[in-house]
Parts: C-alpha cells; sequence; structure tokens
C-alpha cells in the first residue's frame, strides 16, 4: 500500500497530489507538464517535497513534519526512467548486479541469471546496452529495477523511446509481465490508449493535480469533471435537464433535443451534464425506428489515415458549448459507402448506451 | 662538452609527476563541484579556477611569493609553527606548477563530468548506492576519457613551467633549476652548446612522454 500526500511549489505550478494505491497498477494519465514524472521523482526520493508524508508499506519515506526524508538509496523503488538510463559502460549482466551488489557472489549470479531468463535476456548477458533493441533495453532496465527486489515499480513514460510499430506488442507484453509482480505499479503516461491497455487504475492530473483516480472503467463512464471528461476523449459534451427516470433508460431534453441514456441515479428536473464519444456515433443513410436518432448536416470534415472526423450540425440542436452539435468517427470505408461526401444532410443515431454522466 | 648533469631533467619530472597528483587531489573534486553543484558562488569559483589559464605565470608566481613568503600570511605561518620555508625548494615549485596547471585539468574534467546523464546517477542511487559509491562507479568511470585527457594536459603544463616556478623556487642548480630554468639559464649564459642539447632532450622526452600517454589512453578507452 502506498500512502501520497505531497506538494511541491514550482515556477510553472504547485504540485499537489494526494492519492492512495494498494497492489494494482495505476496509470498517472494526463498532458505534458502537469506534473505526473516530477510526482514519481517525489516518490523515489530524487526530489524533496516541500511538504507532506509519502508512505509505502508500513514504512514512512518522507514526512514532512517529522523530519523523514529516506535517501532515494533506502526506500526501496524500482524506478524505470524514460529513456531507460541503463549504464553504458556496464555489460546488461553487470548492470542488473549493479543492485545486488551486497550480496555474495554466487547468490547474485544466480538472480541475475533467474532475472535474465525471466525476461528472455539469456543471450545477452555479455552484451552493451548500446547494442540492444528498445525492447530488450526495456526489459533491462525492468529486470534490474525488479532484482532488488522493490515495494513500488515506478515506470516513467516506457513506450516514449520506441516507435509506434513495436509498442503494441510490448504494450502486451508487458502487461502479462506486470501481473506476476505482486506489487503496486505506478506508470506515467500521456495515452490513454497505453493507460487503458497497461493499468487496472487511473489516475488523471492535471497542473499538479490528481482530479480523479478510479478503476478505468469508471474514469470513462463517469468522469468527474469536464477536464476528465475531455482528457479521456470526449468531444461531445452537453447540458441538460432529467424529464424522466425509470428502470430501464432515463430521458433527458437538451435544447429541443430528448436523448435517452442508461439508468442512473438522477431525479426528473435535475441538471446535469452528459456526453458521448465520437466513436460511438453513427451514420445511417434512411431513418430507421431507433433511439437516440437527429438529423443533421455535415459543416465540416477531416480525413485520417483510417477514419473520418465529421462535424455535425442538428436540425434541432442539442444544448453544447461549440458551433456545431456532434462530432463523431466514422471508418474510411463507411463513409465511402454512404457517399455523404456528396449530400452533406444525414442522420446521426447513438444507443443509449454510449451516453455517459459527467460528477 | 663536460659531463651532463642530468639534474635538471630528474627535478623537472619529479615537479611535473607530483604537481599532477597535487592537481588531480585537488582538481578532480573542485572540477565534481563545478559540474553538479548548485550553490551560490558558483559562477565564482569557476572564474577564480580559470584564472591561472589566463593570467601570465609570473603575475602567478608574484601572488604565490606573496603569500608563501616570508612576510606572506601562510608563509610565516609555516614558518613559525613548523619552521618549514617553502619558497626557494622543489616544493614551492610543485606548488607553482600544480597552480598553472590546475584549469587545464579542471576544465576538461568538468566538461566530461558535466557530459554524464544525470539521469544515470539517479538510477544508480535509486538502486541503492551511496552517493560516493555511484561517483566512483558511474561518473568517475563515464567521465574518465575527458579526466586523463585533463591529466595529460597538467602534466605537459606542469612539465613546461617557467615563469611561476622561476618566481617561487628560484634558479638555484642543483636545488630548485628545473629543466626550463636551466634552459634560460643556459641562453643567458650564453652557453648554446649546453642549451641545444637541453632543448633537445626536453623536446625527446616531452614527445615521447604524450605518445606514451596517448598510447596508455588509447587502451583504457578500448577496454
Amino acid at each position: 500500500m502506498l500512502e501520497v500526500r505531497i506538494t511541491k511549489s514550482l515556477k510553472q505550478f504547485t504540485l499537489q497530489t494526494e492519492f492512495r494505491v494498494g497492489k494494482e497498477t495505476v496509470a498517472l494519465l494526463g498532458p505534458s507538464g502537469a506534473g505526473k514524472s516530477l510526482t514519481l521523482r517525489c516518490l523515489a526520493g530524487l526530489l524533496e517535497p516541500d511538504e507532506g508524508t509519502i508512505r509505502l508499506n508500513d514504512r514512512v519515506l518522507f514526512d514532512s513534519s517529522g523530519r523523514v526524508n529516506l535517501p532515494a538509496r533506502e526506500r526501496k523503488i524500482g524506478y524505470v526512467f524514460q529513456n531507460y538510463a541503463l549504464f553504458p559502460h556496464l555489460t546488461v549482466q553487470q548492470n542488473i548486479e549493479y543492485g545486488i551488489f551486497y550480496l555474495k557472489s554466487g547468490e547474485r549470479r544466480d538472480k541475475t541469471m533467474g532475472m535474465l531468463r525471466r525476461m528472455r535476456l539469456e543471450d545477452q548477458g555479455d552484451r552493451y546496452p548500446g547494442q540492444l533493441s528498445g525492447g530488450q533495453q526495456q526489459r533491462v532496465a525492468m529486470a534490474r529495477a525488479l532484482v532488488t527486489e522493490p515495494e513500488l515499480l515506478l515506470f516513467d513514460e516506457p513506450f516514449s523511446a520506441l516507435d509506434t510499430a513495436v509498442r503494441g506488442k510490448l504494450q502486451k507484453e508487458l502487461a502479462g509481465l506486470w501481473e506476476e509482480f505482486g506489487i503496486p505499479i505506478l506508470l506515467v503516461t500521456h495515452s490513454l490508449d497505453e493507460a487503458y491497455v497497461l493499468c487496472s487504475k487511473i489516475a488523471i492530473i492535471e497542473a499538479g493535480m490528481v482530479i480523479q483516480l478510479d478503476e478505468k472503467e469508471k474514469v470513462l463512464r463517469r468522469p468527474a469533471n469536464r477536464a476528465v471528461a475531455r482528457f479521456t476523449g470526449t468531444k461531445n459534451i452537453f447540458d441538460g435537464t432529467v424529464v424522466a427516470v425509470n428502470d430501464e433508460e432515463i430521458l433527458i431534453r437538451s435544447n429541443q433535443c430528448l436523448v435517452k441514456a442508461p439508468p442512473a441515479a438522477f431525479q426528473p428536473g435535475e441538471s446535469i451534464s452528459f456526453f458521448n464519444r465520437p466513436e460511438d456515433v453513427s451514420i445511417v443513410r434512411d431513418v430507421h425506428f431507433c433511439e437516440n436518432q437527429f438529423s443533421g448536416q455535415i459543416v465540416e470534415e477531416m480525413a485520417h489515415t483510417h477514419s473520418y472526423t465529421l462535424f455535425i450540425k442538428l436540425q434541432e440542436s442539442l444544448k453544447g458549448y461549440r458551433d456545431y452539435d456532434l462530432q463523431l468517427e466514422i471508418p474510411r470505408t463507411v463513409y465511402s459507402g454512404l457517399n455523404i461526401g456528396d449530400r452533406k444532410s444525414c442522420i446521426v443515431v447513438f444507443s443509449r448506451e454510449s451516453v455517459g454522466f459527467i460528477g | 662538452m663536460t659531463a651532463m648533469d642530468w639534474f635538471p631533467l630528474y627535478l623537472s619530472i619529479k615537479v611535473a609527476v607530483s604537481a599532477t597528483l597535487v592537481t588531480l587531489v585537488l582538481g578532480l573534486p573542485l572540477a565534481w563541484l563545478l559540474a553538479r553543484g548548485d550553490f551560490p558562488g558558483r559562477e565564482l569559483l569557476d572564474a577564480v579556477a580559470t584564472m591561472p589559464l589566463v593570467l601570465p605565470p609570473s603575475v602567478l608566481g608574484y601572488y604565490l611569493l606573496v603569500v608563501l613568503g616570508r612576510e606572506g600570511l601562510i608563509g610565516r605561518f609555516l614558518e613559525e609553527t613548523m619552521g618549514i620555508s617553502l619558497v626557494f625548494t622543489w616544493q614551492g615549485a610543485v606548488i607553482a606548477a600544480s597552480i598553472v596547471a590546475l584549469p587545464l585539468l579542471v576544465k576538461t574534467a568538468v566538461e566530461s563530468l558535466e557530459s554524464v546523464d544525470p539521469e544515470l546517477e539517479s538510477a544508480a542511487r535509486t538502486l541503492g548506492r551511496s552517493d560516493i559509491a555511484v561517483l566512483f562507479t558511474i561518473t568517475i568511470p563515464l567521465a574518465w576519457r575527458g579526466i586523463v585527457a585533463g591529466v595529460v594536459l597538467a602534466f605537459a603544463r606542469a612539465l613546461g613551467d617557467f615563469g611561476a616556478t622561476l618566481l617561487v623556487a628560484g634558479n638555484i642548480p642543483g636545488k630548485t633549476q628545473t629543466m626550463a630554468v636551466a634552459i634560460y639559464d643556459a641562453i643567458q649564459a650564453g652557453n648554446s652548446e649546453l642549451a641545444n642539447f637541453l632543448v633537445l632532450v626536453m623536446t625527446v622526452f616531452a614527445f615521447g612522454t604524450l605518445l606514451i600517454l596517448n598510447r596508455l589512453n588509447r587502451v583504457v578507452r578500448r577496454r
């Protein structure tokens, strides 16, 4: 169990984090410069917070009131740096042995060999970091941290140094390995996708503060505020009033539109904010009989490698914040199949399950 | 030609080797402080450490004479408490050569220490190593090339010093007369035969030393 409550004044903002992490993998997600890496450095003892406490299991690592500030070497926290920070003048094996220098040589060798096997680096022991691929370097960095049997493992943007082609494969590998570790893991990233693939919980950080820390599904389904909603890929946010509530759905009025949403604990008459994601909205050619179906005009479109982003203005508008009502994303094949490029008018639908609430 | 007096060469080597060791002991911590330290007055310390490179050696020699001489602060203290006088001794020459050589080592060492990624040191600390262990297992090995280059430069500078050495240690044949001073002495005396010979010896020795040091450096690099 890791308990953190620290503040640290910096030039641009004040880092003010407070969170608890059990034996789980948590992603610290936020835009660059939000204080994610700084938080890791404070935990590892590489940076001293102005005040607060850091507890790991039964040990106090930092306590400004009790004047406790354990040096990095006594914290038992493994740190995998953004560029891996492997020692270039030492072989892979020497890199891994670096942190267990105090063991007898036989024991040290055994542990190192075991770790090399576990990370599928058996044949790389005598090579130097510069001779390894990015993925291998990442595994060496992990092996070097893990062999010291840390009580917490920190990853700072572990995939930023790798190209996108190998990223997906390595993320899958990593997620598999992490399950074996059995210690809390904190991952810093600015990619929602990476956070979602690798972690069970997501902490959204902005301007030095943890805005929300929840199960990843909950962060996506029920963001704490608009900032979290935007950061987790929500583009369509609306205000509305609850009209009716029953066991199967709730009905929301937003300007002239009536929107059906999944059941939630709201009262009729309550003002709420709700949203859906561009990829959950689709376009149909003809009017069907289905829920949340609206007709509108395409006011702008943007072509991507695999998809199109369309901006739609509805005939009966929703109470939103932009000069269009909905942003949606459809695959290229769907786009060309519908011939909507010529018509510009369309019918959009989204399921009631795709509607989420903010707050 | 009369029997060659090898004393100046011997003394030059002794002074240069001693001065290089002194420079290394004083210069490395100083370089580390300048490269990694974050303290008020860092710029000032940097400037002071660079001064010997800029000032004429005679000015340095004069300062040393003032400080180490019988009327100087340190000179008087040493004389009164331990009965030691540094002026006009070979130890005085070592001090002069050290001061002259120091900036060359410090400048090169600072540059190579700064080129070591601080993240590597951070990584080493999270792996349970003390700051001093990190210095000797990570920082210095990675900065080694630059440090060796600095040592070679410092040695060369110490070997060749004339002005500061002359002012502090004087020109006492068989006691403080180094090669550089002996050559000057021979030219002054119009003994061009001796001067030519000493210049040749000095040139051969300096050239040979640099060749050997370069070779050693390359061996170290390859490992």
